[in-house]
């Protein structure tokens, strides 16, 4: 392992990849510990994440531009940008760690046991595979949305507003890449020699599994995960921006931004800091990500590196 | 080697297999509810004043014993799937129209919308692939990694603003919406014939060169927008597999008796390359749906995503959520169908593949 930690820290573009997204994690922490010292009385109900700053002109509509007070300037009703991006950054973080986490543990687990377990048992799983391949993400968002106005009649505010719908919804349809990913690598792999060495010697399925097959075939996976990570935060956004509230704190501060995006008489950088440093921060994570994602490739499959070059 | 038919039929019963499954799962998200749950699905929406809140369990038993929602999950699941195959997809109350010929009223223009993406990103992205596979390390081969990677990292939605604020707001050349107002009321009119749905073709077979020109100025930034994210996977995989491919002993072969450079990437290693290519935009097929609601909903194009508006907020209703599920699924199998086809047209290896598999 030391070795392809080492090739991938040769290169410059994993170096800045690394660095973006260490950022980001700094940025989140010291984001939380300061939001916390400053309005020690929580949002009421936990309803809005968004730190809403006690500013002098509630009512003024029109976003200011930076001052020193906001360094990012203000949106609608005075809310600070920068808060408002910080915030986001704590958001997306624990949004893509857990979502992606969680689909990549299912859908390594279940592709690897059963691709070991081989049979009419991994062709079941092939085929129930083949079969939530094509429902698309937005079915399953609708489908899941019902089910939370269904639980309205029966539970409080608070208590549906703690489901995170978006995120089950994404790992019911995101285990899939990561099973057929390992499920075929560990039907070739489970034929080797090492394998039947391990069952020689009176090793388990469980343990050939852990021990002996999946870190051989986890390499591929490792590179979804990153991907993943940036790219469900650009999702999440996208589809908050399409009106769907899905939870992502950045793509809520363009869509409450979003009629001044197109600023008035056409200039979209009549309101540059309404929407700019949004989106910046937002193609900066998922490109943070793909970077790592691509050094991560390059650096555990070096055939493939031969080809990316 | 199984023939064409064959093949096709493996297919159809890989989506009615699909289909069952994931109706299925889909209808049992649903009946995981207890009836007494699922009764307040319809249950008046405003009582009234003289509503006696002891009088509920009686309506709500009442609501149970007439829609049988003490059934067991398979007798509800059959009866509903019969419904869904004889058309009665049921009422959305956020709509309030029939399910099913609100969908296929609002199709043609997301069929279109999605038409002409993939006519553009599909040969757009295999071209992109290839000269950059074929020039690999050098100039066109940078401008290509630079522009896919551009591509995958801005969000769709940012892409849709940006291209409004220029090409709408700025220079009025591209116009969101489906057709301009004062043509609209004339399309929906008797005089327009309606052949295909698809405006952009019946204004030509109206003889209305004016109408599809209007729709194409509307449909160019959608389009845009929602290619963009697939030419770039498209066009990353194509690269990998024809560099691949022409590092292969046959191409070596075919140079060696006389064939071009030219010759070799575009007749015989792009043979080769663009199966997996292909296969590749297969498996996103479903987020391409996913990318529709997204540029739909920005661009505020009268498709399918318009119907499930209603039905997003926290008000339940059920019928139209599963409605546009499975029909949502429905138009992903047919495209997948229509790209497996290609792909076997292609390639009479991949029948074989298909098959063994």
């Amino acid at each position: 392992m030391t070795q392809p930690l080492r090739r991938f820290f040769t290169r410059f573009q994993n170096w800045v990849g690394v660095l973006v997204v260490f950022d980001f994690v700094v940025v989140a922490i010291l984001g939380g510990l300061l939001e916390r010292e400053q309005n020690s009385v929580p949002a009421p109900g936990g309803l809005l994440p968004l730190a809403q700053q006690v500013v002098k002109n509630k009512m003024d509509l029109i976003p200011q531009p930076p001052s020193p007070e906001h360094p990012l300037g203000t949106l609608t009703q005075q809310r600070d940008i920068l808060v408002w991006l910080v915030e986001g950054a704590r958001q997306a973080l624990e949004f893509s760690l857990k979502a992606s986490l969680i689909s990549a543990v299912i859908g390594v687990l279940v592709g690897a046991s059963s691709a070991y377990a081989g049979g009419i048992l991994n062709g079941l799983v092939l085929r129930f595979s083949d079969a939530l391949l094509a429902v698309p993400l937005i079915a399953v968002v609708v489908m899941i949305r019902q089910v939370q106005a269904v639980l309205f009649t029966r539970m409080t505010l608070n208590q549906i507003l703690s489901i995170d719908v978006f995120l089950w919804a994404i790992v019911l349809v995101n285990w899939i890449p990561y099973a057929r990913l390992i499920n075929a690598t560990v039907t070739i792999l489970k034929e080797a020699q090492f394998v039947h060495a391990a069952r020689a010697v009176g090793a388990g399925p469980g343990r050939i599994i852990l021990r002996h097959l999946l870190p051989n075939a986890i390499s591929p996976a490792l590179v979804l995960l990153a991907r993943d990570l940036g790219w469900l935060v650009i999702l999440q956004a996208s589809l908050q921006f399409a009106g769907l509230g899905v939870g992502s704190v950045w793509g809520d501060e363009l869509l409450q931004g979003r009629n001044w995006i197109i600023g008035l008489g056409g200039n979209p950088f009549g309101y540059w800091w309404v929407w700019l440093p949004g989106t910046l921060v937002l193609v900066l994570y998922g490109v943070g990500w793909n970077l790592i994602g691509d050094g991560l490739d390059e650096a555990l499959n070096p055939r493939i590196a031969k080809l990316w070059k | 080697m199984p023939s064409l038919p064959a093949f096709l039929f493996r297919r159809f019963i890989y989506i009615l297999v699909t289909l069952l499954l994931s109706t299925i799962v889909l209808y049992g998200v649903v009946a995981t509810f207890p009836p007494e749950t699922r009764a307040m699905l319809y249950f008046p929406k405003n009582p009234g004043k003289n509503f006696n809140p002891n009088s509920e369990a009686v309506i709500i038993n009442d609501i149970i014993q007439r829609y049988r929602l003490n059934d067991p999950f398979p007798v509800q699941y059959v009866r509903w799937l019969g419904n869904l195959l004889r058309g009665d997809w049921g009422w959305s109350a956020t709509a309030n129209a029939e399910v099913l010929p609100s969908l296929l009223r609002l199709t043609p223009a997301t069929a279109e919308l999605t038409f002409y993406s993939v006519l553009l990103f599909i040969p757009l992205g295999i071209l992109g692939g290839v000269i950059a596979g074929m020039h690999s390390g050098r100039l066109p081969d940078h401008g290509f990694r630079l522009a896919a990677f551009l591509a995958t990292s801005i969000p769709p939605f940012i892409l849709a603003i940006l291209l409004m604020a220029f090409f709408y707001v700025g220079v009025h050349w591209f116009p969101p919406g489906r057709l301009t107002d004062s043509l609209r009321w004339f399309v929906n009119s008797d005089q327009f014939t309606q052949y295909t749905g698809f405006i952009t073709i019946d204004g030509l077979l109206n003889g209305r060169v004016d109408i599809t020109l209007d729709a194409f100025r509307h449909l160019v930034l959608p389009v845009i927008t929602l290619s963009a994210y697939h030419w770039a996977t498209l066009g990353r995989i194509t690269r990998a597999t024809m560099i691949d491919e022409l590092g292969k002993d046959y191409i070596t072969a075919a140079l060696a008796r006389g064939a071009s450079y030219r010759r070799a990437t575009w007749y015989h290693a792009l043979r080769n390359a663009v199966v997996p290519a292909l296969n590749s935009s297969l498996l996103s097929a479903a987020s391409l749906v996913t990318g529709v609601y997204i540029v739909e909903t920005i661009f505020a194009f009268p498709g399918i995503s318009r119907f499930i508006v209603g039905a997003l907020s926290i008000v339940p209703d059920v019928p139209a959520a599963l409605g546009f599920s499975v029909y949502t699924i429905i138009l992903t199998l047919l495209f997948m169908t229509a790209l497996d086809l290609l792909q076997a047209l292609a390639d009479p290896r991949h029948r074989e593949v298909e098959a063994l598999s």
